[in-house]
């Protein structure tokens, strides 16, 4: 079975500066993957192509085996890629409620979603009314999380879980991730912490300098890591 | 106090209308980033469309309000929409210039198929019908306007507030990245809030024109008032954006009641500045706010021509434009006296747009100021008429500027035509400055020649562009013109670098007021006698459209600009079916090359003098991906 969202040999490129050099990355059919790497590796410009944000410049973007290069991340959002950006991604200006409304644009029933929300994080639905800028920082990740949650993607990609969040939230934000993932969900991780990601995923990614240094099962990704991270000679 | 009563009392309802019409402006900017400067005139030709409906085809007047307002409207802003998505993400400065390239088609079509020599008058929608409030006579009509805009706030807020549709299209406001992540259909979105913003447009330009006989200038001018309301809102909040309605209703209304002034008929042209006023005030009074504006004008600086290249190209022109009409028919030494008048004052653009990457939307005030004085100073028919001219407007320059110096980008765009909108009532159409059959203005003797014939006034012409034009290029070229670069680029950085930012914006002002001034010295020769219609505000936002199709970044666009305008017109005295057709033409060609501010000019010098850009961009990028692999490394 094809994987629900793959890139081969994908370059991109901000302007004339290109970033990806031919990343090949596949998103383990119903498992967890992590894409792992140092700063400015090219992790979250990896993400940015898978979701439609960005068009590779070359190679090819794979939706269940399918060829999908010039299509927006509107649409791709509506084929069940899901992803949640770095850093807080909700809506500040508009209330927990008007957030999860938005998050079923894609198609996605706004009433399982509120269910799936409010279950998952009951503290979400004491403050439904409140401006989602208002919240706590692991508040609004439990909102961002929740559209991952809540819509059924077929694909979720989170970049940068824990970020600045308390060991004891994120480790409830990762169980939460797990459980989808058992659902049947495909989840990819980027996380600048590698232990906490080869946790929880089978398979792992190393990149560095816009390229694939590693892709195999994550028991055996901690040298390539250390490689990546404290730039051992390649 | 009946009668402070009684205006009181209008103020609020005209405020009302000016609140329909900006609300409009108002969700637009904010969902689509897009100032829709052809807001005025969309309410314009929705009138005419109604009066049309109501008058000559006698449909019944809720009929022709909704097919106007909820059909004809809507659909046009999903024409709008279609035509602003190419542009979108774009600078500040390329949405204006194509919001104003609609404004001047909008009023060609409406001068090409609503001749005004034509009376329109538009009855009040409910007929004479009126009850009396207090002692005070009010018609159906007004209550219908309060209602109305009334409704139209609440309605806009529940939609916004209430609706799936409102949360995505505050959720685009908010973070248009995320919500695309979220899989909202941004261009349905986009498309929706065109569509109301036109339909409150032409619902407001309906019912400021119920009941008047309808001028298309006239009528763009009154909708385009309430942008003042829409910067009290931040072009954002929808209740302060209603509260300046109603201000700017109020002030403008109360300015009538007889008591507050003295005697004498210089306030009662105060009294008309007001909407204009108001604009210049909300822009300068209401905290500046960050508006999506990108980069300024020009992505790469073009090539600088050396002072010798400039010389000998204003040589050439000389010599060229003496054996055209030497040579050439007679008939064709107007037009290319006209060509070169309208070439300066593209030159006038140049110099602050090009040079400092700011919009001016006020340059035929100087254009006036500098007929005016040439034709009262030395005689009327003196060089150094035209020099005074030019200097009274730099003076008149940095008097605009000097409020505004602070600003930028679409702020600075608006105050400088706010100051045009005050000018044109206050000054220029005040018959005590240019007479009730207009000034005339003589042209110059030159080292005893004369320049009375056509040929030799286009040789004049010729001259005095092409000093001004080695003028600006000198300025380009000095300490000043480094420094305006630098501010073009990074105000912040120019600011850090401790130079005087505002000093030298107001002083690029008052060099731009200066040429434009000469400009207006050979307008006033050219026309012979000056007039206030030709210095209707409406002609800043035409010659802007010129410059930027020309090329507002080069001295050789401006030349271009007044090659274009000149044969314009010439295609339309030969040919008289085309009348008309140059707003028409001139508002095609600016939104065609709204991507591309170096304008023909730039087109033309990228195919001419800089082969090797061409092939560039492959090498620079094999260089580039070399730098970075190389930097990786280490």
């Amino acid at each position: 079975m094809d994987a629900p969202l793959a890139l081969q040999g994908v370059g991109a490129a901000y302007g004339r500066i290109e970033v990806l050099h031919g990343v090949d990355v596949a998103v383990p059919n119903g498992g967890v993957a992590a894409l792992l790497g140092p700063n400015g590796a090219g992790k979250s410009t990896t993400l940015a192509v898978m979701s439609g944000l960005l068009t590779p410049t070359r190679g090819c973007r794979h939706v269940r085996g399918k060829h999908l290069n010039h299509v927006g991340a509107e649409a791709l959002s509506r084929l069940g890629v899901c992803l949640i950006r770095e850093g807080r991604s909700v809506f500040p200006n508009l209330s927990v409620a008007d957030n999860l409304t938005v998050a079923a644009s894609n198609g996605a029933s706004i009433d399982r979603l509120t269910e799936v929300a409010f279950t998952l994080f009951p503290r979400l639905r004491e403050r439904r009314k409140q401006l989602a800028g208002s919240l706590s920082g692991g508040e609004k990740q439990m909102l961002a999380l929740a559209r991952g949650l809540g819509t059924d993607p077929s694909v979720l990609l989170i970049d940068e879980l824990s970020l600045g969040l308390a060991p004891i939230v994120v480790g409830q934000l990762y169980d939460a991730v797990a459980q989808v993932a058992q659902a049947g969900v495909s989840v990819l991780v980027v996380e600048q912490f590698a232990t906490l990601g080869l946790r929880y995923a089978s398979h792992a990614y190393v990149m560095a300098h816009g390229n694939i240094a590693y892709s195999g099962p994550s028991e055996g990704a901690s040298d390539a890591v250390q490689a990546a991270y404290l730039g051992a000679a390649t | 106090m009946t009668e402070l009563f009684q205006y009181t009392l209008f103020g609020l309802m005209l405020g009302c209308v000016y609140a329909i019409a900006s609300m409009g402006l108002v969700l637009t900017y904010t969902v689509t980033g897009v100032f829709n400067f052809a807001h005025g005139a969309v309410g314009m030709v929705a009138a005419y469309a109604y009066f049309e409906l109501r008058v000559t085809h006698n449909v019944p007047t809720p009929i022709a309000l909704a097919i106007v307002v909820l059909l004809l409207a809507p659909i046009t802003g999903l024409a709008a929409e279609r035509l602003l998505r190419r542009f979108r993400g774009a600078d500040y400065a390329t949405s204006l210039v194509v919001t104003i390239a609609l404004t001047v088609g909008l009023l060609g079509f409406a001068a090409k198929v609503f001749p005004s020599t034509d009376d329109r008058n538009i009855p009040f929608l409910f007929g004479d019908r009126r009850f009396v409030l207090a002692s005070v006579p009010i018609t159906y009509d007004r209550v219908a306007q309060v209602v109305i805009a009334i409704a139209v706030a609440f309605g806009l807020r529940f939609l916004l507030f209430s609706t799936p549709l409102g949360a995505r299209m505050r959720a685009v406001v908010d973070d248009p990245e995320l919500a695309r992540l979220n899989g909202v259909r941004s261009v349905f979105v986009a498309r929706c809030s065109w569509m109301i913003g036109f339909a409150l447009a032409a619902l407001g330009g309906v019912l400021f024109a119920a009941g008047t006989n309808v001028n298309a200038i006239v009528l763009t001018l009154l909708v385009l008032n309430a942008y003042g309301a829409a910067m009290v809102g931040r072009l954002t909040s929808l209740p302060m954006t209603f509260l300046g309605a109603l201000l700017l209703g109020l002030f403008q209304s109360i300015s009538n009641v007889s008591w507050l002034w003295p005697d004498g008929d210089l306030f009662a042209r105060v009294r008309l500045a007001i909407p204009g006023l108001f604009l210049v005030l909300a822009v300068l009074l209401v905290p500046s706010f960050r508006l999506s504006a990108g980069r300024i004008v020009g992505r790469d600086q073009p090539t600088v021509p050396t002072l010798r290249r400039s010389a000998m190209a204003g040589m050439v022109l000389i010599l060229g434009v003496a054996a055209l009409v030497n040579l050439g028919p007679d008939s064709l030494q107007s037009h290319v006296v006209r060509g070169l008048v309208m070439a300066t004052i593209a030159l006038s653009l140049v110099a602050v747009t090009g040079l400092s990457g700011q919009i001016s939307l006020t340059q035929y005030l100087f254009l006036g100021v500098g007929a005016f004085v040439a034709g009262k100073a030395f005689g009327g028919d003196n060089v150094f008429g035209m020099l005074a001219g030019g200097a009274v407007a730099a003076v008149i320059g940095v008097l605009a500027a000097l409020p505004s110096a602070r600003l930028r980008g679409l702020h600075l765009a608006l105050s400088t035509f706010g100051i045009a909108l005050i000018a044109r009532e206050a000054i220029i159409a005040d018959p005590r400055v240019l007479g009730r059959s207009g000034l005339a203005v003589g042209r110059p003797d030159i080292l005893g020649l004369s320049t009375s014939g056509d040929a030799a006034f286009a040789v004049w012409c010729a001259v005095v562009f092409s000093v001004l034009a080695l003028l600006v290029v000198v300025v380009r070229r000095s300490w000043f013109g480094r420094q305006l670069t630098a501010i073009r680029d990074s105000e912040l950085a120019a600011a850090t670098l401790g130079m005087h930012v505002r000093l030298t914006k107001v002083l690029v002002f008052a060099f731009a007021a200066f040429i434009a001034g000469c400009a207006g010295a050979l307008f006033g020769g050219m026309s012979a006698s000056i007039d206030q219609p030709q210095f209707e505000p409406v002609n800043s936002l035409v010659i802007v459209l010129f410059a930027f199709v020309g090329g507002i970044t080069t001295v050789s666009g401006a030349g271009i600009a007044g090659l274009l305008f000149a044969s314009l017109v010439y295609a339309e005295s030969t040919y008289p079916g085309l009348s008309g057709v140059v707003f028409l033409v001139i508002a095609a060609a600016a939104i065609s090359l709204g991507r591309q501010p170096d304008g023909i000019a730039g087109i033309a010098l990228s195919l001419f003098r800089r082969p090797e850009r061409r092939t560039a961009p492959a090498e620079a990028e094999a260089r580039e991906r070399e730098f970075i692999a190389v930097g990786s490394v280490s």
